[in-house]
């Protein structure tokens, strides 16, 4: 701007040095030709119509996802130019170079569709779209950046559990417990004489009365299973060969085992040392429900390995999520002496252990495909069992 | 019916005293409750249900009772039982809190699958059966039940067949800042509750009622009911799609809230408003479906924009 300005100032003072009129038009012309295109441009770019829709924002592994971008010029002014530039994940999608357009009229409408290719799990934000306009001569450029914070979630692959190799039957449900923890109101064991002691909100007033004497209705003892999934990402227990496979192998398992649990009524909590790169999450309480189920996936979609973050403290780090007759699935690349020694201790508090070992290299075989009343467990799932069969929704590995 | 309208308005205002910023919610609730239904508040603690319910109760002129539900609540606590009485040698009825008008069942998923279903059954019947007698229940008969969205340890989900015997699932949600301004100022010196007055007895309610139920509904907007019912029906997203009974009461509510906006005829638009409330708790989405993040809300919303419109003419 700053030399139409000085040509404006120029011929101003040369007109009413010389008298020509003709200086004075100049002036007019070096000063409102830029303005007109200055306010155009300005209304343009206000009235800038920017949107990006996703076909879906979470897709299994193995899924694409169409995008379709539009830019709609819905104001009354023309946008002389204008180019941009979308910045999309390369494992999503290679985006085609920066595109533009001379002239976009009132009404005017880009559209730019593309695919997203779901071909690794993952939390993807996607943009910014970044966009240069002017007006083509050289008067002026503006740059702006549009963000929306859209997301595409991929989750990793669900398998059936007898595809991964694991039993389809894992302990849940209610189950009478032999020592008188939790009483269940609901069943009645039987009918007894009063005690000193006993709560009035247990006697059994039709029989008491029948009777003459005080008579109290004894419960069931009964506690509820739940099942804490555990996963081992600290790089370290990891061999370097095979270990992008094995990594994504654990969380399939994972996500598998939930997935069941879920849709099994059961309840399933997550506990990991893995990276959350978005929420920092490290664990998710025991829960039941589709929308518990949505929780898990999203965090197994988003983990990322952890350099050093050792496992064995965070079974007893929580240890909260533990009620008497847990079951805890613990998914890892080795079974160590010392995660062994560990386990073994939980099972002396009561707890169920099922140890999934990735890979065929089993330390402590005598554990190996024990039956599955047995407090400790360890199976071997491997990456080549899955081949290229379908996963649970039917679509091919 | 401008003059039923009015009485609606009164009595939706005086629950605005104690409710700020809420209209909505506080209009379902009434359409609930003059639509004979029964009302399933799914929401964070503190956010004014049993207040809603108390305040309902009130202006209503009914009597209220509140049941905090806990896994060692009986039936028997619920729908009330027989004493023994040693002086006269019999057994005396001690009637529960279901034998009120309006009961808050607070945290409802915290009882026991048997407690659940012995309320479900009140609700359902509008009697209760206690050591082999039938008593009915009083009427109005109103239940607002609740549960917490969040916190699902310890708790006994309701079942699919025990979600449909609620007419309407509604959440109160967070009030803008604006309102909690509001309700700061209302509560300085004491709650608004303590000096709510009622606008109208239950006998005005039950005539609304029966008056709810003589709104007209055309052919059309039946056949257009059902037809977005029957689309849940073979969704490929569901599991389980509406049940008749919730046709019913979409139709029930649909008249009720015609009362309420003071016409004698049924339009789509009331169709529209309440079919996302009345029905998205009755269907059962596949696992698949709700991982690609698809609500229930959502589809009935997508359904309703595929199902044709029909143009009623008025009068």
């Amino acid at each position: 701007m700053l030399p139409y300005i000085i040509l404006a100032l120029v011929s101003l003072v040369l007109g009413s040095l010389t008298g020509i009129y003709q200086f004075y038009h100049l002036t007019y012309l070096s000063l409102g030709i830029p303005l007109a295109i200055l306010y155009i441009h300005k209304q343009g770019m206000k009235n800038l119509v920017i949107n990006r829709r996703l076909t879906q924002e979470r897709i299994f592994s193995g899924e694409s996802s169409q995008v379709r971008l539009t830019v709609t010029n819905g104001g009354r002014w023309p946008i002389f130019w204008l180019s941009y530039d979308e910045v999309i994940p390369h494992r999503l999608h290679i985006p085609p170079s920066k595109q533009g357009v001379s002239f976009l009229w009132p009404g005017e409408k880009i559209t730019v569709d593309y695919c997203l290719d779901g071909n690794r799990r993952g939390f993807y934000t996607l943009g910014p779209l970044k966009i240069e306009a002017g007006d083509g001569l050289g008067f002026l450029e503006e740059k702006m950046i549009y963000e929306t914070g859209q997301r595409l979630i991929i989750y990793p692959r669900l398998y059936p559990l007898e595809q991964l190799g694991l039993p389809s039957r894992i302990i849940y449900g209610d189950l009478v417990w032999p020592q008188k923890i939790y009483h269940d109101p609901g069943r009645v064991r039987a009918i007894r004489e009063y005690q000193p002691g006993d709560s009035f909100r247990d006697i059994y007033w039709p029989g008491t009365a029948s009777l003459g004497e005080l008579l109290v209705k004894e419960y069931e003892s009964t506690i509820t299973i739940e099942n804490l999934l555990y996963i081992n990402l600290n790089q370290q227990e990891y061999q370097l060969k095979g270990l992008e496979p094995k990594v994504e192998l654990a969380i399939e398992v994972a996500a598998s085992i939930a997935h069941y649990l879920i849709t099994h009524n059961q309840t399933v909590g997550l506990v990991t040392n893995g990276i959350d790169p978005l929420q920092g999450n490290q664990s998710i309480a025991p829960g039941q429900g589709l929308d518990h189920l949505m929780e898990i996936m999203e965090l197994l979609a988003r983990l990322e390995l952890a350099e050093d973050a050792p496992f064995i403290p965070l079974l007893e780090e929580y240890r909260q999520y533990y009620s008497p007759g847990s079951t805890v699935l613990m998914i890892t690349e080795i079974d160590s002496a010392e995660l062994m020694e560990k386990s073994l201790d939980l099972c002396r508090r009561g707890l169920n252990l099922l140890i999934i070992v990735l890979g065929d290299q089993i330390l402590h075989t005598e554990y190996l495909n024990r039956p599955y009343t047995e407090n400790l467990v360890i199976l071997s799932v491997e990456h080549k069992s899955l081949g290229r069969e379908e996963d649970i929704y039917g679509r091919g590995a | 019916m401008k003059e039923y309208q009015q009485i609606c308005d009164k009595i939706i205002t005086n629950i605005e005293q104690v409710i700020v910023g809420k209209r909505m919610v506080i209009e379902n609730t009434l359409i609930c409750f003059i639509a004979g239904g029964h009302l399933l508040l799914e929401d964070v603690p503190g956010v004014g249900k049993t207040i809603l319910a108390r305040s309902l109760a009130v202006s209503s002129g009914s009597d209220f009772r509140r049941i905090q539900c806990t896994p060692d609540l009986l039936p028997k606590d619920v729908t009330g039982f027989s004493i023994y009485d040693q002086k006269t040698g019999d057994f005396r009825f001690r009637p529960g809190p279901v034998f009120s008008q309006v009961i808050l069942v607070d945290e409802i998923n915290r009882a026991t699958p048997r407690t659940q279903s012995g309320l479900l059954e009140c609700m359902a019947e509008g009697q209760a059966t206690i050591d082999g007698v039938t008593r009915r229940l009083p009427t109005p008969f109103f239940v607002l039940a609740t549960q917490n969205p969040i916190e699902f340890d310890g708790t006994f989900p309701l079942p699919e067949a025990q979600l449909d015997r609620f007419m309407m699932k509604l959440s109160i949600g967070y009030p803008t800042p604006t309102d909690e301004v509001e309700i700061l100022n209302q509560v300085k010196t004491e709650h608004p509750i303590q000096t709510l007055e009622s606008v109208i007895n239950p006998a005005e309610i039950l005539k609304l009622s029966q008056l709810a139920r003589q709104v007209f509904v055309d052919p059309e907007v039946s056949k257009y009911l059902v037809e977005i019912v029957t689309r849940t029906r073979d969704h490929s997203d569901l599991v389980l799609g509406v049940s008749p009974r919730g046709s019913i009461d979409l139709y029930h509510c649909a008249q009720a809230r015609a009362l309420l906006l003071g016409r004698d005829y049924v339009i789509p638009e009331d169709i529209k408003e309440l079919a996302p409330i009345i029905l998205s708790h009755r269907i059962k989405m596949r696992s698949e479906s709700r991982l690609r993040g698809r609500s229930g809300t959502n589809l009935i919303k997508d359904i309703l924009e595929q199902v044709e419109v029909p143009v009623v003419r008025e009068g």
